[in-house]
């Protein structure tokens, strides 16, 4: 192991390890989201403060949910705060944004602030099932040989 | 909800426990990760807000396709269209107007940036079968309302579009003022620009084209969302 061979490797595995330490997919969901939500909505100030309150908080919530995206991105002990948050804003921008970016962008919200809140640091590697079925065979193959060899 | 049990570190972005040393924090972010213990989403842990989330999203569904929630959109830039069997309204105006898009959009062509366009703002509307279709890139999405026994309603409805038609009839119509003193939508239009206003209007078979804003509230009783090839 040499310190002196990280910089070779370049930008993708310091990427990697950046983004295991993180909710790196519910975090760009929610960012997504709530940009799309702005993308479909960008009336002119004018029409908005006409339209008042409720124009102003169509505004805010996709706004808030992008902030809360990136957040969970660059703060990521905070991502309980962030998720919960950040599916609040989600399903108001149903009532207050274009139904939610005509549901693409509340979907996006939501799906991102549920995998952000399901993520958890320092996990045991991922195990696919049937790698796991054939390690518990092999084990109590192994405890049979095993209780046969004194016989 | 918020404790887990499961959190095997107190720490909640896991250094390397081995050696506090600074070179050891870049040589584990530098290997390919092979020995770095990884976070990942847990499944039932996710769950616990999905569940919420679903049924919130299902009820806010609901309270709209009954009318209960006034629903309020602002749409701008994407190619939009109302369709509605009849439209009643109080409190009309309308006045020409030009819009500009933001630099480099891709909706310019060649219109160099700018659309005239028409603005009507209608204080109070209801709106019979309301269909309003929006292109989101190869597919449009509909959505459908009010055409059951309870009537779409929209309040402070406000579009700039290109395109309108249909067979109106007003009520108490004023033709040639000045839209900045206009006072029957609360809405004021540009100094020196062509406007009417009226009382009521009452427009049969409406179809607008918004190229650029739509606003307002609205209540939509009996919402059917879907996605089809083809708009309104």
């Amino acid at each position: 192991m040499s310190g002196t061979d990280t910089p070779r490797e370049g930008w993708r595995p310091a990427f990697r390890g950046w983004r295991a330490r993180r909710p790196f997919v519910g975090g760009l969901l929610l960012t997504l989201g709530g940009m799309w939500i702005l993308l479909t909505e960008k009336a002119s100030l004018k029409v908005v403060i006409h339209i008042g309150m409720q124009g102003l908080v169509g505004y805010l919530l996709p706004v808030v949910m992008v902030l809360c995206g990136l957040l969970t991105l660059f703060s990521p002990s905070q991502r309980l705060f962030y998720s919960i948050l950040g599916v609040l804003c989600s399903l108001g921008s149903w009532v207050t944004s274009n139904l939610g970016g005509f549901m693409v962008g509340l979907l996006l919200g939501v799906v991102g602030s549920c995998l952000a809140f399901g993520w958890l640091p320092d996990q045991e590697p991922r195990v696919s099932r049937r790698k796991r079925r054939k390690a518990a065979r092999a084990t109590t193959q192994g405890f049979g040989d095993g209780a046969g060899e004194p016989a | 909800m918020a404790s887990s049990p499961d959190i095997p570190s107190a720490d909640n972005t896991p250094e390397n426990p081995g050696s506090g040393s600074l070179s050891e924090t870049s040589e584990t972010t530098g290997t390919t990760g092979g020995q770095q213990r990884r976070g990942r989403v847990r499944a039932r842990r996710a769950a616990v807000m999905a569940v919420p989330a679903t049924l919130g999203l299902a009820g806010l569904a609901i309270l709209t396709a009954q009318g209960a929630l006034g629903v309020s959109f602002s749409i701008s830039g994407m190619p939009f269209t109302v369709t509605a069997k009849s439209l009643d309204g109080t409190g009309f105006e309308q006045f020409g107007a030009l819009d500009s898009m933001a630099d480099n959009s891709p909706n310019a062509g060649d219109t160099g940036g700018q659309v005239l366009v028409v603005t009507s703002a209608i204080k109070n509307a209801t709106l019979d079968s309301l269909c309003q279709s929006v292109d989101l890139g190869g597919t449009n999405l509909l959505i459908k309302a009010g055409s059951g026994a309870t009537k779409v309603q929209a309040t402070d409805l406000t579009t700039d579009s290109t395109d309108l038609s249909g067979d109106a009839s007003f009520n108490n119509i004023e033709i040639g003022n000045d839209a900045s003193t206009l006072t029957k939508a609360g809405v004021k239009g540009p100094l020196g620009v062509f406007s009417q206003q009226a009382d009521t209007v009452h427009i049969d078979n409406l179809r607008q084209t918004n190229y650029a804003t739509t606003a307002g509230v609205f209540k939509l009783p009996g919402l059917k969302l879907s996605f089809s090839s083809s708009g309104c």
